[in-house]
């Protein structure tokens, strides 16, 4: 304990993780730079965290739209006529304007801050960073994938483990490997058994049958290891920033991969069903949640894959909604990691996923709560929250790029006119309520305390007239409301750093605060301008800004966004 | 543990070098590995203090002596005649004159507070040096922790890049 023993510990382990911790955001990112131990130490506790994701308002929700002009939208807080006020004390992410044409381009993923966008008319692809305005084209697919039909394509970003992210890109259709054949037992399987939730409910089969089904797999699995390698890998294409290159690694069944979950799964499917329905990417696991009421956990890392049927037996795959949002869905955030959220006309229900170390899944019921009552006179927001304007700019994310040229045509695509009289009004924050966040924080001791520190440097943020105090503005108390009426929530995601479910009602987007049990309304029109009968919102993407990726800092010149 | 005498219990703490201090139980019991020994009934004699020279033992005295009637740990605080403001104020003024030390003091002093667990002097002297890290440049840095750069090259060029997001 000498003090100079060359590698960097002069002091006791806690005393010098203790003093990292308190690193200002470039000195800490710069000690990563003092030798090898510091940026150990630094990366091992996940120091930089809080300033990768700064505890900032909640900027709004990218939405994929079908059916209607704007293939995307960016669905946030609208702007109060305050904004000199804002004196530039958040330099978060408050987008006015579009980052890219929402008639062009749609949102297929986003993942911890990083979007993964889809351009219409050329199919081609792209990671992009709006926070820190960086973007990237992803190589050709490779060429098994067929445009332009991409599903199950998800993006993996964790800022914590890798400044690279990776592109998941799941197969359609079939999801064995190439010139494989599926085993016996898969043409037998009874689909009208697989669309049930049996396996819910195993303990009501016979024992007959029970023995029936477990010597049927116990020997496919004999068969397959005697003859060819096990068949129930799963052939993904997986892009990697890193290498810039597309891969196809086979995932092998992990320690909890019940082979008739994998046939569920691999079983044909209807053509309106999305085998893929969404993903979240948590704690370097890629969290599928597939048809038939099945999760699937692929951990690229060690070339696995886990999988678990989804709690909640009222479950019914939704045959007919191939691209709307669903009543039931995975959801994740950072902090809170992975839930299943489902709402099943009265009931609202939360569960968290609890794996073991290695791999069992198990779910617990965390919350539930009824939503039935019907909805009062539904007052307005003080900041109701808007989709984001099409007609005056596009932000600076495709510079360089002539905005005055554009923004006619961009107007007339819109077409919507009422929201115009807020939108020359830049970058201010409307507020949800993470402006308020440390009154609803206070006294709930298991709030994270990684991201306590922070709060301070937001609360000056609280200040602001903008602001919207959301434990005062337009909650509906549910338990006061008198008349019961079922309502249609559909699932958007979670709150990126509070206990929130973010709902879809009729077109309104809805606050579901589970501490409190409290709902409030966000705002209207989450989706303007159908173009079509069949429309809706395919996908939402509540979105967090993150300040750290490997995107490249120059940027392309904009003819390469076939503008 | 025995109360020998109804006035101030005193306890006596040993460097490693020899030397012995008498100091009052309460100043003692601003460190709470040494709370901890009195609590447990260990301290009835000499505690030895090992790692810690007497130069820096008695600095630690000194600063818990300093500190002890604020704390309220004694029970008789002081502030009966002085503002507890003005007496914040004087502690602070006090602290940043006791860590006027150089570069080898300032961090034993930082393993003493560790050791003897003195949240007050710990703070103190880690607030210091993350003052003198974030001022300072990467080598200055690196030459006032006797720390090598043990990176090659490429390394890093590679955590430059990766920093890169941090500086835009």
């Amino acid at each position: 304990m000498d003090g100079s023993d060359g590698n960097g510990i002069c002091f006791p382990y806690d005393v010098l993780l203790d003093i990292l911790r308190r690193l200002p955001c470039r000195p800490l990112v710069e000690s990563r730079r003092v030798c090898r131990t510091w940026r150990a130490i630094v990366d091992a506790h996940k120091l930089l965290l809080p300033h990768f994701f700064p505890r900032g308002p909640f900027p709004g929700i990218f939405t994929s739209n079908y059916g209607c002009a704007n293939k995307s939208s960016f669905f946030a807080p609208s702007v109060p006529a305050r904004s000199e006020q804002l004196g530039g004390a958040y330099d978060g992410p408050v987008f006015r304007h579009p980052l890219f044409r929402h008639d062009t381009f749609s949102v297929l993923h986003c993942c911890n801050g990083l979007l993964l966008l889809k351009n219409r008319l050329r199919h081609h692809l792209y990671v992009c960073n709006p926070a820190t305005v960086r973007i990237a084209s992803l190589p050709p697919l490779p060429e098994k994938e067929t445009w332009p039909f991409v599903e199950g394509m998800f993006l993996a970003f964790d800022p914590a483990v890798s400044r690279h992210h990776e592109v998941f890109l799941l197969p359609k259709g079939k999801i064995l490997p190439e010139g494989r054949t599926q085993p016996q037992t898969w043409v037998e399987v009874n689909l009208e058994q697989l669309h049930l939730p049996m396996l819910f409910e195993e303990e009501n089969l016979s024992e007959e049958d029970q023995e029936e089904m477990d010597i049927t797999y116990h020997f496919d699995y004999v068969r397959d290891f005697n003859t060819t390698p096990p068949s129930d890998v799963i052939s993904i294409s997986v892009f990697s920033s890193q290498t810039n290159q597309w891969v196809n690694p086979e995932f092998v069944p992990g320690h909890y991969a019940p082979r008739k979950l994998y046939d569920m799964v691999a079983a044909p499917h209807p053509s309106r069903v999305k085998i893929w329905k969404s993903a979240e990417y948590w704690q370097g696991s890629l969290y599928v949640h597939c048809w038939n009421h099945i999760l699937l956990i692929l951990r690229n890392s060690e070339g696995v894959y886990n999988m678990a049927q989804l709690p909640d037996k009222t479950y019914i795959d939704e045959h007919t909604s191939w691209s709307k949002l669903l009543e039931s869905s995975v959801v994740a955030s950072y902090e809170r990691g992975v839930h299943y959220v489902a709402h099943d006309k009265i009931q609202l229900r939360v569960w968290t996923l609890v794996e073991s170390e290695d791999g069992q899944v198990e779910w617990m019921l965390a919350h539930q709560a009824e939503l039935s009552h019907e909805i009062p006179q539904w007052t307005e927001p003080r900041v109701p929250w808007k989709a984001v304007g099409n007609n005056k700019a596009i932000a600076s994310l495709f510079e360089p790029y002539n905005i005055d040229e554009e923004s006619d045509t961009s107007d007339d695509r819109d077409g919507n006119d009422e929201n115009d009289e807020a939108e020359g009004i830049h970058e201010v924050d409307g507020g949800f309520d993470d402006t308020t966040s440390n009154v609803d924080d206070d006294g709930h001791s298991e709030e994270d305390v990684a991201h306590e520190d922070e709060d301070d440097t937001f609360k000056s943020v609280e200040s602001f007239d903008s602001s919207w105090d959301s434990d005062e503005d337009n909650f509906i108390d549910l338990h006061e409301s008198s008349e019961s009426m079922s309502q249609d929530y559909k699932i958007i995601g979670l709150h990126p750093h509070k206990e929130v479910v973010l709902l879809q009602t009729h077109g309104a987007v809805t606050a579901y605060h589970i501490r409190t049990m409290r709902m409030q309304y966000l705002g209207y029109d989450l989706l303007r301008n159908p173009c079509s009968n069949a429309h809706g919102i395919g996908a939402a993407f509540p979105y967090r800004p993150c300040y750290a990726d490997a995107l490249p800092a120059t940027k392309l010149p904009y003819s390469h966004y076939g503008w | 543990m025995a109360t020998r005498e109804a006035g101030k219990k005193m306890i006596m703490l040993k460097s490693p070098d020899g030397m012995e201090f008498e100091v009052e139980e309460a100043v003692a019991m601003e460190s709470q590995t040494i709370r901890k020994m009195i609590e447990d009934d260990c301290a009835d004699t000499a505690i030895l203090i090992p790692n810690i020279n007497s130069k820096i033992l008695s600095r630690v005295i000194e600063y818990c002596n300093k500190h002890v009637p604020t704390t309220g740990a004694t029970g008789a605080a002081a502030s009966d005649t002085v503002a507890p403001a003005a007496l914040a104020e004087d502690l602070k003024i006090w602290d940043a004159e006791f860590i006027k030390v150089n570069r080898a003091t300032r961090f034993d002093l930082i393993q003493a507070a560790s050791y003897l667990n003195i949240k007050g002097l710990l703070d103190l002297t880690s607030q210091t040096t993350i003052d003198t890290i974030s001022d300072n440049s990467l080598e200055e840095i690196r030459s006032f922790l006797s720390t090598k750069n043990d990176y090659l090259p490429e390394e890093e060029q590679t955590i430059r890049r990766e920093n890169q997001w941090a500086f835009q």
